[in-house]
């Protein structure tokens, strides 16, 4: 009986499994120092300043266009022989700040998703 | 003289065949959970969900802060690599206009092109064989299983505002998809 119950054991370790992955790609930027940009008052140096370089930028006839890119996910998978299940959930964080010809910013737009990643244990 | 089996192979309380034969069970059954395969499901979802709203945005009317205010920051730029994009490389051509552009009028060179993305696939599978699956595996064959079905679901969503240089969108493209679970539409992410 125990030698049954320890081969059962040892298939059990041996034939399933279980993990979870964290993934982030890029920098988040940081919401207080988002906050604290308002158009009109926040010069493109103090965005470089806080936030670093940007991950993309683009150019209109009036000024440049800033945007910064953070994403972060959530993996998990079960292994149980018979039946197996694997998530992955990906949220993004956006920036995207337009300057003026002056160099002072005229619009943002904020995004902030990445905390809302989940690992899923259910289909 | 008649040999008793009982004293061949002693056991005193029966447990030692008891337990032979529990392993075997349990042997068989494994070979046997082998042999009937497995249900695999994988999910996936990637991005923030993506309003239908860009549907009201009209060319030559609507301005860039409209576009931000309906959708939020872009993901990225057209011509870039966005982290997610490389699902969309070979889809960009099933792009459907959704407004199109008024007659007489073109896409204005330079401008801002903005691209919004999402993407939800789900796969289902039941394999059977697995043993066979493994050897075919181990030779160097592709190692399907000698039978397989399932259902796979990919939804990708993807919309594109051209903005003109002086912040006036030129036109929108989107891809937006529903998405039905038992005839009614649900919200993936």
């Amino acid at each position: 009986m125990r030698r049954a119950i320890a081969l059962a054991l040892i298939l059990a370790t041996l034939i399933t499994g279980c993990g979870w992955f964290r993934l982030k790609v890029g920098s988040p930027p940081d919401p207080n120092e988002v906050e604290r940009i308002i158009p009109g008052e926040t010069s493109r140096r103090h965005v470089e300043e806080t936030l670093g370089a940007p991950d993309a930028v683009a150019r209109l006839a009036e000024g440049d266009v800033y945007l910064y890119r953070y994403d972060e996910g959530k993996m998990n998978f079960l292994l149980l022989l018979l039946f197996n299940w694997g998530s992955l959930d990906v949220k993004p964080d956006r920036l995207l700040i337009i300057f003026d010809e002056a160099g002072m910013v005229k619009n943002v737009a904020w995004r902030h998703a990445s905390d809302t990643a989940e690992f899923r244990f259910l289909p | 003289m008649t040999k008793n089996t009982q004293t061949l192979f002693p056991s005193p309380n029966g447990r030692g065949k008891s337990a032979s034969a529990l392993g075997r069970g349990a042997l068989c059954l494994l070979i046997l959970i082998m042999c009937l395969g497995a249900c695999t499901i994988t999910q996936i979802t990637q991005g923030a969900p993506l309003v239908r709203g860009a549907l009201t945005l009209e060319p030559e009317v609507a301005t860039l802060q409209d576009a931000l205010d309906l959708l939020g920051p872009p993901d990225g730029f057209c011509g870039e690599s966005v982290f997610y994009e490389s699902a969309l490389s070979d889809r960009l051509d099933e792009l459907e206009p959704v407004l199109p552009a008024p007659p007489g009028s073109h896409p204005v060179p330079g401008g801002l092109c903005m691209i919004w993305v999402a993407d939800f696939a789900r796969d289902a599978q039941v394999d059977f064989g697995r043993p066979i699956q493994i050897a075919m595996r181990v030779l160097g064959g592709a190692g399907y299983a000698p039978l397989m079905f399932g259902t796979d679901i990919e939804q990708v969503y993807f919309i594109r505002v051209h903005v003109s240089e002086d912040g006036i969108v030129e036109s929108v493209h989107a891809r937006l998809p529903p998405l039905e679970r038992g005839g009614v539409e649900v919200n993936p992410f």
